[in-house]
């Protein structure tokens, strides 16, 4: 009875804090990128997909464009390995505030936005973000996920990385 | 090289540097049904913000420590993370958490801008 009549009176007085900023510089998304065990990405007019049976193996990559009648496969390489790098380690530039963003939004809607999904080998539920190449900036993209929206560094090559598929991405294939 | 050292008993995390303290912080850990890992592990997974379908529940400030997502998070409650640390140690045990360590929003802040990936982290 006491217990329950100091909880009552601690949650009476208790005042929420305003949420502080985090700063510059901060991972607000990580992953050990060796746990990696499936990264997808969803653009318009293409999808990527490399995933791996288990940490430790060679990633492999199904790429597709809309503007080809089938898929490309390859074995992933230095390319990829430079995409994973960039996705698995997103650092704040600055946070984007709610009402900025709605009017963001309402210019360049979420549903236009590209979508990366990544998969590490726990029982997690995978990341998944929406992400935006930042127009004009070579080292910024923005970020939106659990209803934040961010502004981060980003190597803008990730993206011509992705977008030329398995020409980019692709290693040499070691059973060949 | 940076590490985190959970105490069960004290309900306390320590973080250091170089075996340097750095950081200190009260913090409230598993119950008897869902107790805490003990052990050594690493940080593999950061993100923030965070919400468990799980438990349906923010984990601001996650930082994974376990494959089955354990981590150290911000406590959300509506009392004061003091006083539900003070009741699981010298009431009840139902006050602890499903094995998550959880801290208070500054602390779970602080320690997320902190600590990288990879990050050591050590529960006893």
């Amino acid at each position: 009875m006491a217990a329950a009549l100091l909880l009552l009176l601690a949650a009476a007085v208790y005042r929420d804090c305003p949420a502080q900023l985090l700063k510059e510089g901060t991972e607000i998304f990580a992953v050990d990128p060796g746990k990696v065990i499936e990264l997808s990405y969803r653009a318009p007019g293409l999808r990527l997909i490399a995933s791996r049976w288990e940490v430790g193996d060679r990633f492999s990559i199904v790429f597709w464009e809309k503007k080809r009648p089938g898929p490309a496969f390859c074995p992933a390489g230095p390319g990829f390995e430079a995409v994973l790098k960039q996705l698995t380690s997103l650092k704040l530039r600055r946070t984007l505030d709610p009402g900025r963003a709605a009017e963001f939004f309402k210019e360049k809607p979420l549903s236009t936005w590209d979508e990366v999904v990544i998969r590490d080998d726990s029982a997690l539920e995978p990341f998944r973000a929406m992400i935006l190449p930042v127009s004009g900036v070579a080292d910024e993209a923005l970020v939106h996920f659990h209803g934040s929206t961010y502004v981060v560094a980003f190597d803008a090559k990730v993206f011509q990385l992705i977008a030329a598929g398995c020409k980019s991405l692709a290693g040499s294939n070691p059973n060949k | 090289m940076k590490k985190i050292v959970v105490s069960l008993d004290e309900q306390m995390v320590r973080a250091y540097e170089d075996d340097q303290p750095v950081y200190e912080f009260i913090c409230v850990t598993g119950d008897d049904d869902h107790p805490t890992d003990t052990g050594n592990f690493k940080i593999f997974r950061k993100e923030h913000p965070y919400r468990s379908k799980t438990y349906n529940v923010e984990m601001d400030y996650a930082m994974f420590f376990t494959e089955d997502g354990k981590a150290l998070h911000q406590y959300h409650g509506p009392v004061p993370l003091s006083v539900v640390r003070t009741m699981r140690q010298g009431v009840t045990d139902w006050f602890g958490s499903h094995g998550c360590v959880r801290l208070e929003e500054e602390a779970a802040r602080t320690l997320f801008e902190w600590a990288p990936i990879n990050t050591r982290v050590s529960i006893s």
